[in-house]
């Protein structure tokens, strides 16, 4: 029962690392960070209902509980960067912001 | 009743009330669409106009398009809510243990949390806990509020 | 055992935690008289916090404390004691950063970061592990951006951020699969089981245990700057306002590095070697030394050029990783003693590094070019006949990252390659002699660019040189950076006894493993098993935890 729940984990979590490389609009990069975030949420229930030794434990639901305000901390914190990204250039696109760079 | 007879695997078998559900709302909905349209057909008159074209026929006028700009304290609003939303889940877990921690006798989830207790989780302790939780919370909304975060001017 | 960690054991945290809150209502009090306390009441929290720690230490109190995913013993010490000390010239040099009005903000983050960098310290749990290095990284985006004014900081601040959100979401995948391998959070509870898998390559369990190993280290490297993803950094710190930089080049270096011990601890790698860790941090080190210090010659501007050689000093430190502890503690089975100790060796490079990276930065905030801030070599050029002060200070902190003999940084190089050949010797190991040869090749080659800074700042003319901030806090900062640097130039054991204290946690971890033997590879699964029982404190009890949920549902559909 367990490797089923790890593929969709592993889906979830490659599909969202495929789409932070190749995608510019920085709303979208950053919704793909959110869905690798879901593959590991799926994971790690999968493994504390379906443990490979011992008993089932909430360890991996607490885990999932405090990987969520992570990630919602960090999603407040990438929403307000977005404004302030717009607010200074009209645009979202990762390409448009390159002033730091090698010489 | 409790966490403990909450099975996580589901069977097929479980699944034919949604199939069910999603079948008749599909069937409903085709049956509308097509009926309205059968019943239009029949009763129609034909007539064109500015007005008759506009896209609501008796509504406000349509200014702009859709995609445009909101005013930047929306997400102002979204960012607030999402932080504030999110610590609820800290609290539904404190809210199913908490109670069965000084509960006198009962099943096996209500003996499994006075194991807690006996562990050091006291009901004190767990209080403090929410205590601090809230206090941090607190902070977080005071400095949102003197910053203005919540002014809508 | 004792479930619960008493309140007692984590004052410094909770001052910390208690100041940053304070910090950040004070900065949106009305009367200017209050905000202006916010500085003082950042130094005096990090003061109280580190009293109290010497203090406890000193009259023996620190007893072995642990509860809730968190067991104080030697490592957290050394944790607490770097990061509260060096919190202080941090702060100085920060006493005035970013905007009037943002302040509070700016100095509240920098206390949370510091009370996660404690937090790293002691987590035995993959979850506190994985919040504490969360609490380090998300408020130092946070800084970056506050820091200045212009576009600038706000473009280094999204990088970093986007980075960091990835780079913690592919340690927390990592993070699950340790996890799922053992049944428990607690890494005492799981090292039993990693190791076991490691052994058994083919199964099920030695892929899970490695790609947990991998992702997990791969995060990580973000935090300390090596290769895979290193690629932000020169951006960031030259983005962020200098002093910020400085606190970059510390807090989460420290952190990551800390947490890379953990990890590593899990693989038993320093016990009996294990050969995908050791070519995944030889292919690591390699690469990061010589890609930084590559990176780090063509630069113009000595911002970037800090940031790529932290690259490369991440590459320095993972030397030390390599080597382990091993040779420098048994010394009956062929070590070396004291110099021989790869970990305490990294954690003495770690903090020669970070206080000599501060100083550099320091003085870089501090000066000033037409008002403008100081960021290219010809930025310096002349120095030291407008402010001799500060140009000297920036040579000793430069010579000391170069690793010129007299200096701090030389006794740290010469600890983490001597360590390396140690355990060269002890495993009787040529790849490790070769990691050396290339190290101190790259050592020679880091010399060039830094040399020509020190050049710039002490032999050049230059007609309009720039020009000291009149700023107090910030000039004792700086002073402070270098009076440490003087200190552990002439006492450099006084530093490198508190890192072999420190390793003493690693050393125990590994005998009290390798105690079992290991050879017949069919009684390990019952080892585990029975070991489970024996962890620390999250295994024993969480038996009872589980009881009632896995009786009624073991009926596998």
């Amino acid at each position: 029962m367990l490797l089923p729940y790890l593929l969709v984990g592993a889906l979830l979590f490659t599909l969202g690392m495929i789409g932070f490389v190749t995608r510019r609009n920085l709303i979208i990069i950053f919704l793909c960070t959110e869905m690798m975030f879901q593959g590991i949420l799926v994971t790690l229930v999968a493994f504390g209902r379906y443990p490979l030794q011992g008993d089932p434990t909430y360890d991996g639901q607490v885990f999932a509980l405090f990987l969520i305000a992570v990630a919602a901390a960090e999603a407040a914190l990438g929403l307000a960067l977005v404004v302030l990204l717009y607010r200074y250039k009209g645009t979202l696109d990762a390409k448009a912001w390159t002033f730091l760079k090698d010489e | 009743m409790g966490l403990n007879t909450y099975d996580f695997c589901l069977a097929a078998s479980d699944l034919l009330p949604l199939v069910v559900l999603i079948i008749c709302a599909t069937g409903i909905t085709l049956f509308i669409l097509v009926a309205t349209h059968v019943v239009d057909f029949l009763l129609k008159t034909s007539r064109k106009g500015d007005i008759k074209q506009s896209t609501y026929e008796s509504g406000m006028e349509p200014v702009g398009d859709t995609r445009r700009r909101f005013n930047v304290r929306f997400y102002m609003i979204a960012v607030l809510f999402l932080i504030f939303d999110v610590e609820i889940i800290f609290l539904y877990p404190w809210a199913v243990l908490y109670p069965r921690l000084s509960h006198p006798k009962g099943d096996e989830m209500v003996n499994w949390a006075r194991g807690l207790s006996d562990a050091g989780y006291t009901p004190g302790f767990l209080l403090a806990a929410i205590g601090v939780f809230f206090a941090l919370l607190l902070v977080g909304f005071i400095y949102e509020w003197r910053r203005g975060v919540f002014k809508w001017n | 055992m004792s479930e619960v960690i008493s309140v007692s054991a984590l004052w410094p945290e909770i001052i910390l935690l208690i100041a940053g809150c304070a910090v950040l209502l004070l900065g949106q009090a009305r009367s200017e008289a209050w905000r202006r306390l916010m500085p003082w009441l950042t130094l005096a929290a990090l003061a109280a916090a580190i009293c109290i720690v010497v203090l406890k230490r000193h009259f023996g109190e620190f007893a072995f404390e642990e509860g809730n995913g968190l067991s104080y013993g030697s490592l957290a010490v050394f944790v607490r004691i770097a990061a509260l000390g060096l919190g202080i010239p941090l702060t100085l040099v920060n006493w005035s950063q970013s905007r009037e009005h943002e302040r509070g903000e700016f100095l509240s983050m920098m206390l949370m970061s510091l009370a996660g960098l404690l937090l790293v310290g002691p987590a035995d749990n993959l979850l506190m592990l994985f919040l504490a290095l969360e609490l380090v990284s998300i408020p130092t985006y946070i800084m970056v951006i506050l820091s200045r004014t212009n576009v600038r900081s706000l473009e280094a601040g999204t990088k970093y951020f986007y980075l960091g959100a990835f780079s913690a979401a592919i340690m927390a995948y990592g993070f699950s699969f340790l996890y799922g391998l053992s049944g428990t959070a607690s890494l005492s509870g799981t090292i039993e089981a990693v190791q076991a898998a490691l052994l058994e390559p083919g199964t099920l369990e030695y892929g899970l245990a490695m790609i947990g190993i991998l992702l997990s280290l791969g995060g990580l490297f973000f935090k300390i700057a090596a290769v895979p993803l290193h690629f932000y950094i020169a951006d960031v710190y030259q983005g962020a306002a200098s002093p910020v930089a400085g606190f970059l080049g510390f807090v989460p270096k420290l952190a990551g590095m800390i947490a890379i011990f953990k990890i590593v601890l899990l693989t038993g790698y320093w016990d009996g070697g294990h050969e995908g860790t050791f070519w995944l941090l030889w292919i690591v080190a390699v690469a990061s030394m010589t890609i930084g210090n590559v990176l780090a010659l063509r630069q113009a501007n000595i911002k970037r050029m800090l940031a790529y050689s932290g690259i490369a000093h991440a590459g320095y430190m993972l030397v030390g990783v390599i080597a382990g502890p091993l040779a420098g503690k048994a010394v009956d089975s062929g070590g070396v003693g004291i110099m021989g100790d790869g970990t305490a060796a990294v954690l003495y490079y770690i903090m020669i590094y970070g206080i000599a990276n501060l100083g550099a930065f320091a003085v870089l905030g501090l000066l000033r070019v037409r008002g403008g801030a100081c960021e290219t070599r010809r930025d310096v050029a002349g120095l030291i006949r407008r402010e001799p002060g500060l140009a000297l200070l920036l040579a000793l902190a430069l010579f000391t990252l170069m690793g010129l003999p007299p200096t701090p940084g030389f006794w740290g190089k010469l600890s983490l390659f001597g360590s390396a050949l140690a355990a060269a010797q002890l495993w009787d190991d040529p790849r490790l002699i070769v990691l050396v040869v290339i190290a101190v090749l790259n050592s020679a080659l880091a010399a060039a660019y830094y040399l020509r800074v020190i050049a710039a700042a002490l032999v050049y003319e230059n007609k309009y040189p720039a020009e000291a901030a009149p700023r107090n806090a910030e000039h004792i900062g700086a002073q402070l950076c270098g009076f440490l640097l003087l200190i552990f130039a002439f006492y450099p054991t006084s530093l490198m006894v508190q890192g072999q204290d420190g390793t003493q946690e690693l050393t125990e971890g590994i005998y009290s493993v390798s105690a079992e033997p290991d050879a017949d590879g069919s009684d390990i699964p019952e080892k585990v098993v029975a070991g489970g029982n024996s962890g620390r404190m999250i295994p024993a009890d969480m038996d009872q935890v589980v009881s009632p949920l896995s009786d009624n549902n073991v009926t596998d559909q």
